[in-house]
């Protein structure tokens, strides 16, 4: 799956696999809202960053410092970008900006992966694509 | 003799066979057979061509309380936009709103059971005014019609900015239906203003014939003053209250998107006339006593299906996203008040008048002991009454009477303000020397009010409040 910067612009919204759609807020753009920061869609778009949006999953305690680790944690994976990442607990998800030329989203995937299981936690990337995004 | 056994024999057979075929069965057609429910729709198509000029357009679409006559297309389409914009709700309460068609409530939407709704809508929650963008972000909205028989998933998804979703669907069961925005946190999305209603009728019409038909949409607002100060107009700017919102403690519960909006502005109406209204509690967390003095609900038709008829009513119960149409005579010249009788929730603002007169006269409410307005519209003492209701009423009453410290109606003009301001800064100092605080200590049976550890501004802002509730006399000793 590449990310682009076209993908960036459909990223926030257009659901292509059909996810498990169970309930409100558990839909594809459903999790990408809790997240979404219109100004960090601008953001990337001018430094032509790539967004990221993923569901976290573990045994952590749905509050605020379960919040902060994740924030930190995820910040420190090599090639997110600094101060990129927002962290919604409910649904739980996670937004992140990263430099596709630098770093390839399925590392830093993986990365991440490394650094979430210290504490029993995984995160998989949303399925967002331009593959079949139909932009007239 | 043959023939006449053979003859009783037969008229026998006859009388049995009648009787094991009983009377013959009339079958009636069901309308909502699932064969003639027509659940085909398109997928949803996404794009990021934008719409311009219009928020909102179509023809059955109503942007008021009086409704037009059903746009007999078959096909109709409606284009209902999001905004971020400011809204007056209440006098001097301008709040940073989020909206269907760049009003609170969005426009209403008339169709008849069997048309087919195309409905287009883009976000455009990044056209905001300077005034707006201070205070809310660009953000992802959706639309959710209950009137639909959808995929979630397909049609109610969340877009971002710019972006624009159409889809298509029949409407297959009368009833007034709510619309709303679905992207989480949805009760924020609610309680800033995304809703509003689609009005189907029945195929064949309604029973009755109706002279005005009106739309009354109840809502409630969790609001309070900007924490970072910034202003519209030079007025402060409302911003929505989370803490209010979680705990379902609404500032203003209104009727079409108004504090006490219909009391100023009646729907009209002349004795003997029928009035139908179609009305819809869209909540989000309270429950509405949808009550009019001086009649009674010949026909009420819950979820404003007449097959679900009930007769005579004095009051209908609405949950939040329930709806009725309610239908009554005027009987003679007067205004008539639209309430909830749920009267905390009224005296909010949920407020309205069917008026045979051009402007409702103030002692047609004071009449029912409603008062107009018992919200102070003034920011500092707005904001005395929500710090006051949050952590004052454990210990003490507007005009209920005392509780543990005594009842605060008429304090400003028992107290001046130099020694109110004294107390709340520091009741223990006052109990030192103050007679008059000593004496309401022994009045509390030696239990002292605790030092609340207020600013000065927070006191200013509670006195404004008392000195509010004198003045309107909100609550009687």
């Amino acid at each position: 799956m590449k990310y682009t910067l076209h993908a960036l612009l459909f990223a926030s919204a257009i659901a292509l696999a059909p996810l498990a759609a169970l309930a409100c807020g558990h839909c594809l753009e459903d999790r990408i809202a809790s997240v979404y920061d219109h100004s960090a869609v601008e953001r990337a778009k001018l430094q032509k960053h790539t967004l990221m949006y993923l569901v976290w999953d573990g045994p952590l305690t749905h509050d605020a410092a379960t919040r902060r680790w994740l924030v930190r944690t995820v910040a420190a994976v090599p090639g997110v970008v600094a101060g990129s990442v927002r962290v919604s607990l409910e649904p739980p998800t996670i937004a992140l900006a990263f430099d596709a030329a630098r770093t390839k989203a399925a590392a830093l995937e993986s990365a991440l992966q490394g650094s979430l299981a210290y504490r029993g936690a995984t995160a998989s990337s949303l399925p967002t694509t331009t593959a079949t995004a139909a932009a007239p | 003799m043959f023939s006449a056994l053979l003859l009783r024999g037969l008229l026998a057979a006859s009388v049995l066979s009648m009787a094991a075929c009983g009377p013959t069965t009339k079958v009636v057609s069901d309308p909502y057979d699932a064969s003639k429910i027509e659940l085909k729709s398109p997928p949803a198509t996404l794009s990021t061509q934008r719409h311009t000029g219009p928020f909102a357009a179509g023809n059955a679409l109503n942007f008021d309380a009086q409704l037009k006559p059903l746009d007999p297309a078959p096909i109709k389409y409606v284009q209902l936009d999001t905004s971020h914009k400011v809204i007056e709700i209440a006098p001097g309460v301008k709040f940073s709103a989020w909206t269907f068609g760049n009003q609170v409530p969005g426009p209403t939407v008339r169709a008849r059971v069997g048309d087919k709704i195309h409905f287009s809508m883009t976000n455009r929650s990044d056209e905001m005014l300077p005034a707006m963008s201070m205070v809310v972000a660009p953000m992802m909205h959706s639309m959710d019609f209950h009137a639909a028989m959808v995929s979630p998933q397909d049609k109610y998804r969340s877009i971002a900015p710019g972006q624009t979703i159409e889809f298509e669907f029949t409407v297959n069961y009368p009833g007034i239906f709510m619309y709303h925005c679905g992207t989480p946190m949805i009760l924020e999305h609610i309680a800033s203003g995304m809703y509003g209603a689609v009005i189907v009728e029945p195929k064949e019409g309604y029973p009755t014939k109706a002279d005005r038909e009106y739309v009354v949409i109840q809502s409630e607002f969790y609001v309070k003053p900007d924490p970072a100060g910034h202003k519209v107009d030079g007025a402060p700017i409302y911003v929505l209250d989370a803490d209010r919102l979680k705990a379902s403690q609404p500032t203003y519960t209104v009727f079409n998107g108004v504090h006490n909006g219909m009391v100023k502005k009646p729907l009209v109406a002349k004795p003997g006339e029928r009035v139908r209204l179609f009305v819809l509690n869209v909540g989000p967390s309270k429950t509405s006593s949808f009550h009019v003095v001086g009649t009674i609900f010949d026909r009420v038709w819950l979820e404003g299906n007449p097959d679900n008829q009930m007769r005579g009513m004095q009051t209908v119960l609405l949950g939040s996203s329930n709806s009725a149409i309610v239908e009554m005579m005027v009987p003679e010249a007067g205004s008539y008040i639209m309430v909830d009788h749920h009267f905390a929730n009224a005296s909010q603002g949920a407020i309205g008048l069917i008026s045979t007169l051009d402007q409702a006269k103030p002692a047609d409410l004071e009449h029912h002991n409603m008062e107009a307005s018992s919200t102070p519209t003034d920011p500092a003492a707005m904001s005395g009454k929500m710090a006051f209701e949050s952590k004052c009423l454990a210990c003490h009453s507007i005009g209920q009477g005392k509780k543990l410290g005594p009842d605060l109606a008429g304090v400003t003009l028992r107290r001046k303000d130099e020694w109110l301001t004294q107390w709340l800064m520091a009741p223990e100092k006052m109990l030192q020397s103050d007679p008059t605080a000593k004496a309401l200590l022994a009045d509390a049976n030696n239990i002292a009010m605790p030092n609340q550890g207020l600013s000065k501004a927070e006191i200013a802002q509670y006195i404004a409040y008392f000195h509010w509730v004198d003045a309107h006399k909100v609550a009687k000793p």
